[in-house]
């Protein structure tokens, strides 16, 4: 990969047109032949070509002309070559009416066209404005549009009838949210014991007491039909309920009330344990970790470790919605693959009869114990809540007293009616409306744009609503309002102090609203909008701010957000690998996986790192259920901690990772020229050509008869296919050492006996230390299923022509492109925060901060801030 | 036939500036018998299957009005004169695996990459025009409650999002709300409506201080609430009119949670009654076939791994069962189709139905030769159009075909410069 010359720091003069210059000459000698009138190759026409202020597409092409010149891709090697002179020449002159364009095209209209924030930027915004942190309103708007796998910029936050409908839509569920409508309602304080439904009660899910599994009683309550009587005597006896996922598929433990009778926080409580049961029912020590998955509604919250024989307490405070359901599901327990193997036959019922290995009363392997859940609540600090003084300020709220005339206010629940009211609506009303609006809009409203917002509550109060619906009224019309849905930023002509260069530059609020966005996906707080007020955000002050804002838990979004988009996270859930192949992949894979490749970009930003940690790094952040799937000992618990690699280990960086080697598979099969595409886009920002037409696909062979190598030979035999595989394959071919789920594989998998091959037993056993904690019943299923069958070959040579044998030779040839990653990676950072991507003319920029960051070895944190302290930063 | 005041209403909306195409429901016979032969509508409905249909079950070996029929199309064979069956086309440059369900019936090229945006679809396209006549211009649907899953996409790109399941359609096509109900929707449409006045005097007072650019942005935004206060002055319109009674009086069983074909079924049955009713004429269904092994004898696989079968006979046997339950479902909704009279013919003969998948074979995630289906409308059916299989026809044509029927052009189509040659109108 070779670095572009740095021709942009050429001297500037006013450009001439392209059309002027020794371009048209140089194009005639060694372009048009390919690129002429006659037969322009891949479409292009140098001879038709207009300026670049033409048109859009004009003005890529030229971009386009200019880089793949300066990397040497054209003229083709075969041709006829300019020389040096000549090259640099004519990119200079490229470049500087390129660069002028850009800034013409700044001053004039800026390079942020208008944008309104995305759903995930619409839901944090009303949480804060509310506070109302767990509020959820975003699944409600429609998805938003991409680009670069980025949700941020203004091209692709598009609007329509649709999505003002579902913005009207949501504003009215915030408000049912946010206002009090009746008294504080009493806290009450419900112990659950069951989960499952009674019917699963002593077959799913059975009692301990006395610190035993009672064999006796267990025997007695399978003797007895199972209704919800025997539940009610019986439950209160025991000390403690076994689970085990073991008996059934897709059973989920799961409280089967809602415990919230009301919305709002609650604290939720249990003590969780795990333990192997002994012959005669003694509880004997477990040891594989175990714990459970809390899911509040359809929401993941936490692992909660269950250690073996020590009840261990757990606490959350959370928000609970009505229908919401609680469920502890212990996803650390193996499947029962008998089941998977056999999941609707007379087989399988009969498997789980009294008698059979699979129920509890036979049953040997690890159980997660639940002694009880306790759930306190609604818990409010105040009555009112704070969500409903951030609409209504200290206005008295009491009993409804309709006055004569008055229409009648919306009943919400059956509960006396609550309403704020006012004996001085002259002042109240406007401070109350202000106060909301100022924080709404993101800068002080103007007493123009106030007066139009209290003449529409006067409006309705004369028609005789109540004052909580003139109000109503005045907020749902902010809330869809486009100074609220848009990141307003009123630019002036500021002339950079060092090189006296005029650009649009936004305003301090609107500087303060993008560090916000950026930091926190939010309005900015007030702390930060005092700054903005006083004028007082220069660059300095911005790094400070930044600083302060990164040590805020909410900067966790930023975190979350940035790295689920530049590296495509949300593909997680795409494909679900085939269970019976790898029963390894559960939930609680599927969530520590995320949680690593998020945790371990923080470590990046929080220890500013330098960017060759995204190839390879000495440390990992792992949790135990990781730890066990990348083959590394010595880590106990669910909670994440950072560890030093293990001396030749394959892992280290993003792309070993096993969210990312999950999102380039597609649950079957792994295919190198997706992971190879991954590589050079997200991590080298050179994403690939698309195929040609008309490429036949490969049908993937997994009956083990070819490899995907043998079957990828026409991309090295054929050329035209080798110009772009060349470059797309080799990280591929070295990642073939992990499987779709990230596991590290020296032969691949395959379904055996499953399908009753008359032969027997072909390939290899696979190995009982992948499945740790595997009931030895369990076992002998999975011998005979999962069979491993030819060697992986992880060998490639890159387009430079160096050789590798594997992954961890590889990463050492992917480490000399530092540059181009931190380049990629600074790219994909001016995006997000800008909300429109690096032209031609920002590139100098991006160099300087490049430049900045160098003597920290391109430290992720150093870039982000040197971003933020940049001109580009305020720059419309 | 009753006519009702419709004076009074059109003057009021021709004075609110905004000009409707008034239904003809006051005297349409459509609520009271059937319609005379002049009377019948065109309708277009679109079936998509996204995992993929396999081309070796699909398409028959020979082309033409003689064509052998495959095993799948021999499911079909009772209805074989009412459809043509399609092979070598796709659409040009939609090469994007899975994705391309998104540009299945817009056409629009490279899904995959990062700066896709789609363009409009074909039902849209008639929905534009058609659409007002009926209380719902169109009806995206999906038989399981996914978010955001959609092949239909307005002008802009935007995705539309899905209806309601079955049960949830049958509800907004039929019932009536209480006196008390209407009351309070046309109360909530008249705040919409009048939020919107407030907005646009916002978008106003803003446009003053933005740049030039930016005030385009604002102008999307207010095109927006134009449009969309046309649309609620629309629904205000049909909400005093008294729904329908379709032939089915009954909510449909739309089964429960993991029973996906039969929920497929419940939703066809409810849109063979939107259509009988004239409730709609532009219906698209978006059907994923995962999680089903519980629904059909003999499979034990979850549908996606099958679809990668490798070339195992196992895998391509239990896959085929899958697909040949989609197929009988198929016959149903389209042999239900045949038996409803409609002026003289039956309702299928005024009905162009689509059936078909986004991939050529979702073993590779081939991007050619899509298998597809074109039954009903009024065309002349009852063979195999072969085309290039090497070079494809494109898609583009087949719905120039379809738009051309209902005399509308379909050049923002991609490929959609002309009717299909081999295709002709009855």
């Amino acid at each position: 990969m070779k670095t572009l010359p740095v021709l942009w720091f050429a001297p500037f003069l006013l450009a001439g047109t392209l059309l002027r210059a020794d371009i048209p000459s140089f194009f005639g000698q060694y372009c048009t032949s390919c690129h002429g009138a006659d037969e322009p190759k891949a479409g292009l026409n140098l001879s038709a070509l207009g300026e670049p202020s033409q048109s859009a597409e004009a003005y890529r092409q030229w971009v386009k002309i200019h880089d793949r010149i300066a990397s040497g891709e054209m003229p083709p090697k075969a041709k006829r070559q300019p020389s040096e002179t000549e090259r640099t020449n004519t990119l200079a002159a490229m470049a500087r009416s390129l660069v002028d364009h850009d800034r013409q095209r700044q001053r004039a209209q800026g390079r942020v066209p208008m944008r309104r924030l995305n759903r995930t930027e619409y839901e944090h915004t009303v949480r804060d404005l509310f506070a109302l942190p767990h509020l959820q309103v975003r699944e409600f708007l429609p998805a938003d549009g991409r680009m670069d796998g980025f949700e941020k910029t203004s091209e692709v936050l598009d609007m329509s009838p649709a999505q003002i409908r579902q913005y009207m839509e949501v504003a009215d569920r915030i408000l049912d949210a946010a206002i009090a409508t009746h008294d504080k309602p009493p806290t009450a304080r419900h112990r659950y014991r069951m989960l499952g439904s009674y019917d699963h009660f002593g077959r799913t899910v059975f009692p301990l007491r006395n610190g035993r599994v009672d064999l006796g009683w267990l025997r007695e309550l399978n003797d007895r039909p199972v209704d919800g009587k025997m539940l009610e005597t019986e439950l209160p006896k025991a000390e403690a309920l076994g689970l085990m996922t073991q008996s059934r598929i897709g059973f989920t433990a799961m409280v089967y009330t809602s415990p919230a009778s009301f919305p709002g926080n609650y604290r939720i409580q249990t003590r969780l344990f795990s333990f192997r049961p002994g012959a005669n029912g003694e509880l004997l020590p477990e040891p594989r970790g175990q714990y459970c998955e809390l899911t509040l509604g359809d929401r993941f919250i936490a692992f909660l470790d269950a250690p073996s024989l020590q009840p261990t307490p757990h606490e959350i405070v959370t928000w609970l919605n009505p229908n919401d359901t609680i469920q502890l599901n212990p996803t650390s327990l193996w499947p029962n693959y008998f089941h998977i193997l056999h999941p609707s036959t007379p087989a399988m019922a009969a498997h789980f009869k009294w008698g059979n290995p699979s129920h509890p009363f036979h049953y040997r392997g690890p159980i997660v114990a639940v002694e009880s859940i306790d759930v306190e609540g609604p818990l409010f600090d105040q009555w009112p809540p704070e969500s409903h003084r951030r609409l209504f300020g200290s206005l008295s709220f009491g009993p409804a007293k309709p006055a004569k005339g008055q229409k009648p206010l919306r009943q919400f629940r059956n509960l006396p009616r609550w309403t704020v009211s006012t004996a001085n609506l002259e002042s109240d009303l406007p401070s109350v409306v202000r106060s909301f609006l100022d924080r709404a809009f993101r800068r002080p409203v103007s007493p123009g744009e106030l007066e139009a917002h209290l003449e529409l509550a006067r409006k309705h109060l004369t028609a005789g609503e109540p004052l909580e619906e003139a109000l109503r009224a005045v907020y749902r019309t902010a809330l869809c309002s486009p100074d609220f849905l848009f990141l307003h930023e009123p630019a002036s002509i500021v002339r950079h102090t060092g090189t006296n260069e005029p650009s649009l530059v936004v305003d301090d609020l609107a500087v303060a609203s993008r560090l916000s966005y950026l930091l926190w996906n939010s309005a900015p707080d007030d702390a930060l909008l005092q700054q903005a007020k006083a004028g007082q955000l220069q660059p300095e002050e911005l790094r400070r701010q930044a600083v302060r804002m990164l040590q805020d838990p909410k900067s966790s979004r930023f975190i979350n957000d940035f790295v689920d988009q530049w590296l495509g996270l949300r593909d997680i859930d795409f494909t679900t690998p085939d269970v019976a192949l790898y029963p390894e992949f559960r939930s609680d894979l599927r969530h520590s996986m995320i949680a690593e490749t998020r945790e371990f970009f923080r470590t990046l930003l929080t220890e500013d790192l330098s960017v060759r940690n995204f190839v390879d790094s000495d440390f990992l952040c792992v949790n135990e259920r990781l730890a066990e799937h990348y083959e590394i000992p010595g880590v106990q618990g669910s909670a994440f901690r950072k560890v030093a690699k293990p001396a030749g280990s394959p892992r280290g960086g993003f792309f070993t990772q096993g969210s990312i080697l999950k999102i380039t598979a597609n649950g079957t099969v792994t295919s190198p020229v997706k992971r190879g595409a991954w590589v050079l886009d997200r991590l080298l920002g050179t994403p690939p050509r698309p195929p040609p037409p008309n490429t036949p696909a490969v049908e993937p062979d997994v009956r083990g008869a070819t490899t995907i190598r043998k079957q990828l030979e026409l991309h090295r035999s054929s050329p035209s296919c080798a110009s772009c595989h060349d470059s797309i394959d080799p990280p591929g071919f070295a990642l073939e050492s992990f499987d779709v789920i990230g596991r590290w594989r020296s032969h691949y998998r395959f379904r055996g006996l499953r399908y009753g091959d008359p032969e027997q037993r072909r390939g290899r056993d696979p190995s009982l230390a992948w499945f740790p904690g595997i009931p030895p019943s369990q076992w002998a299923d999975m011998v005979p299923s999962i069979r491993l069958g030819a060697p992986v070959d992880s060998s490639g040579t890159t387009p430079d022509g160096e050789d590798f044998d594997d992954i961890r030779d590889y990463k050492r040839l992917l480490l000399q492109h530092e540059e181009a990653m931190a380049r990629a990676f600074v790219q994909r950072l001016v995006l997000y925060a800008t909300g429109a991507p690096v032209r031609f003319g920002d590139r100098a920029q991006v160099d300087a901060i490049l430049q900045s960051a160098r003597a920290r070895q391109f430290g992720v944190q150093t870039l982000l801030m040197e971003l933020i302290a940049s001109p580009l930063f305020r720059q419309k | 036939m009753n006519t009702l005041p419709s004076l009074s209403r059109r003057g009021f909306l021709r004075s609110s500036g905004v000009l409707l195409a008034l239904p003809a429901l006051e005297s349409s016979p459509r609520l009271f018998g059937a319609p005379g032969p002049e009377a019948a509508p065109k309708r277009f409905v679109a079936i998509q299957t996204t995992q993929g249909i396999m081309p070796h079950l699909f398409f028959p070996k020979n082309a033409g009005a003689q064509y052998t029929p495959s095993p799948y199309l021999e499911i079909l064979a009772p209805l074989r004169d009412r459809f043509t069956v399609f092979s070598g086309m796709s659409h040009p440059n939609v090469d994007g695996g899975h994705t391309n369900e998104v540009s299945f019936l817009t056409g629009a090229p490279h899904p995959a990459s990062a700066g896709f945006r789609n363009r409009v679809s074909v039902d849209q396209i008639i929905a534009e025009k058609h659409g007002q006549q009926t209380r719902f211009p169109y009806l995206a649907t999906i038989p399981a409650t996914g978010q955001g899953r959609t092949m239909s996409f307005n002008r802009s790109g935007v995705g539309l999002p899905p209806a309601g399941d079955a049960a949830q359609l049958y509800r907004k096509l039929f019932i009536n709300g209480t006196p008390a109900e209407v009351d309070a929707e046309i109360r909530g449409l008249a705040e919409g409506r009048s939020l919107l006045d407030q907005l646009r005097d916002r978008v106003r007072r803003l446009e003053k201080t933005v740049t030039a650019s930016d005030r385009d942005t604002l102008d999307r935004y207010f095109t927006s609430i134009r449009e969309l206060e046309a649309q609620l002055l629309q629904s205000e319109a049909w909400l005093r009119k008294p729904k329908p009674r379709p032939s089915v009086s009954t909510p449909p069983d739309i089964g429960g949670h993991g029973e996906f074909l039969k929920r497929l079924r419940a939703l066809l049955d409810v849109i063979r009654l939107a259509l009988e009713t004239d409730s709609t004429r532009v219906v698209t269904v978006f059907f994923e076939p995962l999680g089903i092994l519980r629904e059909v004898e003999g499979v034990q696989t979850e549908t996606h791994a099958l679809t990668h079968h490798g070339n195992r006979p196992e895998m391509i046997a239990e896959l085929r069962r899958i697909e040949e339950a989609q197929f009988r479902i198929l016959l149903q909704f389209l042999d239900g189709l045949r038996k409803t009279p409609e002026g003289g013919k039956a309702l299928l003969d005024h009905t162009a139905v689509l059936y078909g998948t986004c991939m050529g074979n979702a073993n590779g995630h081939s991007n050619q030769n899509w298998p597809l289906l074109l039954a009903g409308g009024g065309f002349r059916h009852g063979q195999h159009l072969a085309f290039d299989t090497t070079n494809n026809e494109p898609i583009g044509r087949l719905f120039a075909s379809v738009l051309d029927w209902f005399g509308m052009s379909a050049a923002e189509i991609p490929g959609g410069n002309r009717t299909l040659t081999g295709l002709e109108r009855v």
